[in-house]
C-alpha cells in the first residue's frame, strides 16, 4: 500500500516534489487518477512511513495539497481511500 | 584467430567490427582489444545473442582482451541454449518505448520532468506492458540512482520489461556506475530491438 498526496493544481505538485526531493524524501510522481479527482494533474506517491515527514515538510514550506489517499493495488484497478485526517490539509 | 584493435573506438564500433570479423569466411572467432568495461559488456551481449562463446580478461588499466568464439564456449552457454538462440531477427510484435530525454515534450522543462515521471508510472498500469523501454541521452538520468523513476522502472522490470540505458549516454553524463535499474546497452542492440518491434513509441 502507498500513500498518495493530491494537489489542487500542477504548480503545487511541482513545488511539493521539489520540496520533498530537497528534504531527501522519495516521492514518485503519478497522474492523478480519475477516481481521485476529475481532470488532469499530478499526485505524489510515497511509502506510508514517509507520509508524516512529507506532510510536515509541505506544511513548513507552505505548499498546499488537497488531500491524502491510501492506494491499494488490486486486480482490476487500484483503490484509493481518502484519509480524513488530511482532508483539509495544507496551507 | 584474428585480433582487432578497438582501443579508443566509440560504441558501437567494436561490436560492429567484431561481427564483421566473425562473419568472414572460415572465421572461428575473434579477439577484440577494447579500453572500457561497457564495450566488454556490449560484446558479451552480442556474443550471447548469437550463441557464441565469450571470455575476457583485463590486462592493465583500461585495456581489456575479449575473446569470442563460434560454437560451445567453455563454461558458457550449453549446446541447448545455443540452439535456442535466435538465428535471425524476427519481428516480435512487442511494444518498445524509446525515451530520449529526462522530460516529456517541449515547452516547460519543469513540467516536462513531472510529465515523464507520470508517463513512466502509467506503463505500470498497463495489462500488457512494453517489451522494452530504452533510455537515451538525458533519458539515461531516469535509470540511475537518485532518480524518483527508479521504483516504477524496477516494478516494470519485475513485469518482464527490459530496461535498457544507452552506454554512450551514461558514459557522457558520467553516470555509468550509478545505474540503478536494468542494464547498459549499445546502439546496435537498440537498433536491433526497434527494428524487431511490432510497435514503437518514441518520446
Amino acid at each position: 500500500m502507498d500513500m498518495v498526496i493530491n494537489f489542487a493544481n500542477v504548480s503545487s505538485a511541482i513545488a511539493a516534489e521539489q520540496a520533498l526531493s530537497q528534504a531527501g524524501i522519495l516521492a514518485m510522481v503519478m497522474p492523478t487518477p480519475s477516481s481521485v479527482q476529475a481532470g488532469c494533474g499530478f499526485c505524489l506517491r510515497l511509502p506510508p512511513q514517509s507520509l508524516d515527514a512529507a506532510i510536515e515538510r509541505l506544511d513548513s514550506d507552505g505548499v498546499s495539497y488537497s488531500g491524502v489517499f491510501s492506494r491499494s493495488v488490486e486486480q482490476g484497478g487500484d483503490t484509493y481511500v481518502p484519509l480524513g485526517a488530511f482532508a483539509a490539509g495544507g496551507v | 584467430m584474428k585480433t582487432i584493435d578497438m582501443l579508443g573506438q566509440p560504441c558501437p564500433i567494436p561490436v560492429i567490427n567484431a561481427k564483421k570479423a566473425l562473419a568472414e569466411p572460415g572465421a572461428d572467432g575473434v579477439t577484440v582489444l577494447v579500453d572500457n568495461a561497457v564495450a566488454v559488456q556490449n560484446l558479451e551481449k552480442m556474443a550471447a545473442g548469437s550463441g557464441y562463446g565469450f571470455s575476457w580478461k583485463e590486462e592493465g588499466a583500461g585495456r581489456y582482451i575479449v575473446t569470442i568464439v563460434r560454437g560451445k564456449p567453455e563454461g558458457g552457454a550449453t549446446a541447448e541454449e545455443t540452439a535456442q538462440a535466435p538465428a535471425a531477427a524476427p519481428v516480435t510484435g512487442g511494444l518498445v518505448v524509446l525515451i530520449g530525454a529526462d522530460h516529456l515534450g517541449e515547452g516547460s522543462d519543469e513540467l516536462g520532468k513531472m510529465l515523464i515521471k507520470g508517463f513512466i508510472f502509467s506503463f505500470t498500469q498497463l495489462a500488457q506492458p512494453p517489451e522494452a523501454m530504452i533510455f537515451l541521452n538525458g533519458g539515461a538520468r531516469l535509470t540511475t540512482s537518485g532518480a524518483s523513476t527508479v521504483p516504477d522502472l524496477t516494478a516494470l522490470r519485475g513485469m518482464g520489461v527490459s530496461i535498457l540505458t544507452c552506454g554512450t549516454c551514461a558514459n557522457y553524463y558520467g553516470i555509468t556506475d550509478s545505474l540503478a535499474v536494468g542494464a547498459i546497452t549499445d546502439m546496435m542492440d537498440i537498433v536491433n530491438r526497434i527494428s524487431r518491434a511490432g510497435r514503437l513509441i518514441s518520446v
